[in-house]
């Protein structure tokens, strides 16, 4: 057996064998099915009042996505977690004793979280479509199916937005190695930064906004070209989303290769 | 066998370790000593590959620890017993380091009997007392069944049970022929359990030798007594003794016991009392560390004012 395959099975045994991973995908799974859920529920009753500008907007598969603000932490949290509690358990030296090489070591952990998210974030995003759509059904209501153009796209990329973020933090654990300031550094970004970027002049905001993880993964989410501010495309968004993981993986890979522990 | 090679690693402008030489054969517990802050840990964290070295190296078996395909099955170290995440069971994280090195789930079975932790196998690592932990992470460094052991101050905190238990425990490993390297701070820990002594101090190797050859090294002091005072210093000052007088006694150093007695006999000298005592593995320890130890000052000084 290769030593990738080896310290990717062990690996994946750990992070099965702690508590707080499962209650993490747990809680992730069920606030991004519920709070979909929820929203669905309150746009269907509440359709006849709204007005013909919201009809004209009304994007069905985004509102069984609203749980997806909640899942993308969930997704950070998890990321993150599966590093820094090493860290900040002291594990990573019997991990590193265990397994010497760091870039395989890295690899491993981030392809275990690959796989993980990838499950959990499919399963969660399908539920919360199916779910969603379902509980859109009042009379005159817009609904989405499977079958309909760009669903598939939506659907998929919204589940690799979910597993780039958790693959983000993943990278900024492995740098940071702390808990706290890994989820604070991620939330600066997925949060704190599109509001800085707002208040900037209207020609510097048009120009970075749509760089913004958030942005990226909103058009990712959604398939619009203008939310709310000019936005790439959903595949060159996923592209450019994938190029940041890259670029960011590969500074940390390489820190954590060069660093003491 | 462990060859640490003209070693140095600076921390800033600190020196950690500095160009320190040593090797750890097989058969024998080796003993790792040195004041607190001399620099063992960080030594044996550049073995693991965890530290890298600023100048120098540290290999296994000729090759340097990052580069082991499985180097639990060549080396087996607990530097820090409560370095396991918390919320895993013991045999889980086990069985996650045997699968990482390719060891079978029958040997985590086997290891979880021989240090008596198989009843408590799948609780929650978390709630081991630090005598269990220490039990695990010995059950983790033999796991891979290895040649070489390094166990960092494995006997502080130990009951005299436990440490009755470890000092057997090591001997057995080295007399299976592995190599095993032991780190203390305290000297009168480890001249039961160890063969060989590497001392250090400030970073830097003092001494290096097995027991015998420290033995020898250190003091060996002559007890005098005889009821003709005046004839003894008379005797002493022609053949170049070093004394000193504690009460009736003299104390004589740099001389055997029986050169003082042969000529005491030519000189038809009675003599009352003449014992030899050598200063103990302890105190050549003490003295060779004395200008190594850190903060000693501040200890003194403290002292002082409680005396007052």
């Amino acid at each position: 057996m290769s030593g990738f395959l080896r310290i990717f099975r062990a690996e994946f045994r750990k992070f099965l064998t702690v508590r707080s991973s499962i209650i993490g995908i747990t809680v992730n799974a069920a606030l991004t099915i519920g709070f979909g859920a929820l929203i669905c529920a309150v746009m269907n009753q509440q359709y006849t009042s709204l007005s013909y500008q919201e009809r004209l907007t009304f994007e069905p598969v985004i509102f069984s996505f609203a749980g997806i603000l909640f899942g993308q932490f969930a997704a950070g949290v998890i990321g993150a977690q599966f590093i820094t509690s090493e860290f900040a358990t002291g594990a990573i030296h019997t991990t590193l004793a265990a397994s010497p090489r760091r870039l395989t070591l890295f690899a491993a952990k981030a392809a275990v979280l690959k796989v993980v998210l990838l499950v959990v974030s499919a399963m969660s995003v399908i539920v919360s479509f199916v779910v969603g759509q379902a509980l859109l059904n009042g009379p005159g209501v817009p609904r989405a199916h499977f079958s309909d153009p760009g669903v598939w796209r939506q659907i998929i990329l919204t589940i690799l937005y979910l597993v780039l973020l958790g693959l983000t933090a993943l990278a900024i654990g492995f740098l940071l190695r702390q808990t706290a300031a890994t989820i604070s550094v991620f939330v600066v970004v997925l949060l704190v930064l599109p509001i800085i970027d707002v208040l900037l002049p209207s020609s510097i905001r048009d120009a970075t906004f749509k760089y913004l993880p958030s942005s990226l993964g909103r058009a990712m989410m959604s398939g619009e070209t203008a939310y709310i501010y000019p936005v790439f495309s959903p595949w060159a968004s996923a592209g450019i989303f994938v190029a940041y993981v890259v670029v960011l993986s590969a500074v940390s890979a390489y820190l954590f290769q060069r660093r003491d522990t | 066998m462990i060859t640490v090679s003209h070693l140095t690693k600076r921390f800033g402008d600190r020196a950690a370790v500095s160009d320190l030489t040593f090797s750890v054969n097989p058969g024998v517990v080796t003993g790792f000593l040195g004041p607190n802050g001399s620099g063992k840990s960080t030594t044996m964290r550049v073995i693991l590959g965890l530290i890298r070295p600023t100048s120098g190296s540290a290999t296994i078996n000729g090759r340097p620890y990052r580069e082991l395909e499985f180097p639990m099955r060549e080396v087996g170290a607990l530097l820090d017993a409560k370095a396991v995440h918390p919320g895993r069971s013991a045999r889980h994280h086990l069985k996650s380091l045997a699968t990482a090195n390719a060891i079978s789930a029958q040997r985590v079975d086997e290891v979880l009997d021989i240090v008596g932790l198989t009843d408590v196998a799948d609780q929650r690592a978390g709630k081991f007392s630090l005598g269990m932990s220490q039990r695990l992470g010995i059950a983790a460094a033999i796991l891979g069944d290895p040649g070489i052991l390094m166990f960092d101050e494995p006997i502080n905190g130990l009951d005299p049970e436990g440490i009755r238990w470890i000092r057997e425990f090591f001997q057995s490993l080295a007399d299976e022929g592995r190599a095993v390297l032991v780190s203390s701070h305290l000297m009168s820990e480890m001249s039961l359990v160890a063969e060989r002594f590497i001392i250090i101090g400030r970073g830097q190797l003092i001494r290096e030798g097995s027991r015998d050859e420290l033995a020898k090294a250190s003091d060996q002091f002559v007890f005098v007594r005889t009821p003709h005072r005046e004839t003894f210093k008379e005797i002493a000052a022609r053949e170049n003794w070093a004394y000193r007088e504690e009460g009736e006694t003299f104390v004589l150093e740099h001389v055997f016991a029986s050169e003082v007695g042969e000529i005491a006999f030519a000189h038809q000298l009675p003599l009352h009392e003449l014992s030899t005592k050598s200063s103990s593995l302890e105190d050549l320890f003490m003295k060779l560390t004395a200008d190594s130890v850190e903060y000693v000052g501040k200890q003194r000084e403290r002292r002082k004012g409680a005396n007052r």
